[in-house]
């Protein structure tokens, strides 16, 4: 997956792609 | 002891030598605005906490040194009418997580302060988004805030 990333910085801005990591998976239970 | 006022005159104010000034709304100096895109499939029934790697000025993962994270607003949308719950927390470098906000919302949950959440340097931000729908969902999550110079 990937995260997609802006950034101004004075007149200009910036942007990147990066990853985007999952630290923590679990099951809920339903409502 | 008495105290003597200038009369300051009568009548309706007399403006006419007064210089107006204006002060324009901007970002402040040391601030860049700072936004993100993240787009998941999010599995029926699940809770997943996620991290956007190398997001700081596209090398750190954690706030740095000489900065702060100002988190204004996450929006998460979906593409299905399901019960979603979102948290934004923080996480230092033991890996802790500290909830900021928690929301709820059927295909939409927005967490907006009304002050900024502020990171400090060696934080970052974590989102936690669960599905309590039936069906697998895509979503969309939109990060807006502004990364400041401090210092």
């Amino acid at each position: 997956m990937k995260a997609r990333v802006s950034i101004v910085m004075g007149d200009r801005e910036v942007n990147w792609e990066t990853n985007v990591v999952v630290i923590e998976k679990k099951k809920v239970e339903r409502k | 002891m008495p105290v003597s006022l200038t009369p300051r005159g009568t009548g309706r104010p007399d403006y006419s030598q007064q210089v107006s000034k204006v002060a324009l709304s901007s970002p402040e100096i040391n601030q860049y605005g700072y936004w993100a895109s993240v787009d998941l499939t999010l599995t029926a029934g699940e809770e997943w906490s996620f991290i956007i790697d190398k997001w700081f000025l596209d090398q750190y993962d954690y706030v740095p040194e000489g900065y702060r994270f100002l988190l204004d607003h996450v929006e998460f949308t979906a593409d299905s009418n399901v019960l979603m719950e979102a948290v934004v927390g923080r996480q230092d470098t033991s890996l802790t997580v500290y909830a900021l906000g928690y929301s709820w919302g059927y295909q939409r949950v927005l967490i907006e302060p009304r002050r900024a959440y502020v990171f400090i340097p060696n934080t970052r931000p974590v989102f936690i988004i669960a599905n309590y729908g039936d069906v697998d969902i895509n979503v969309h999550t939109n990060v807006f805030g502004a990364l400041e110079k401090v210092g």
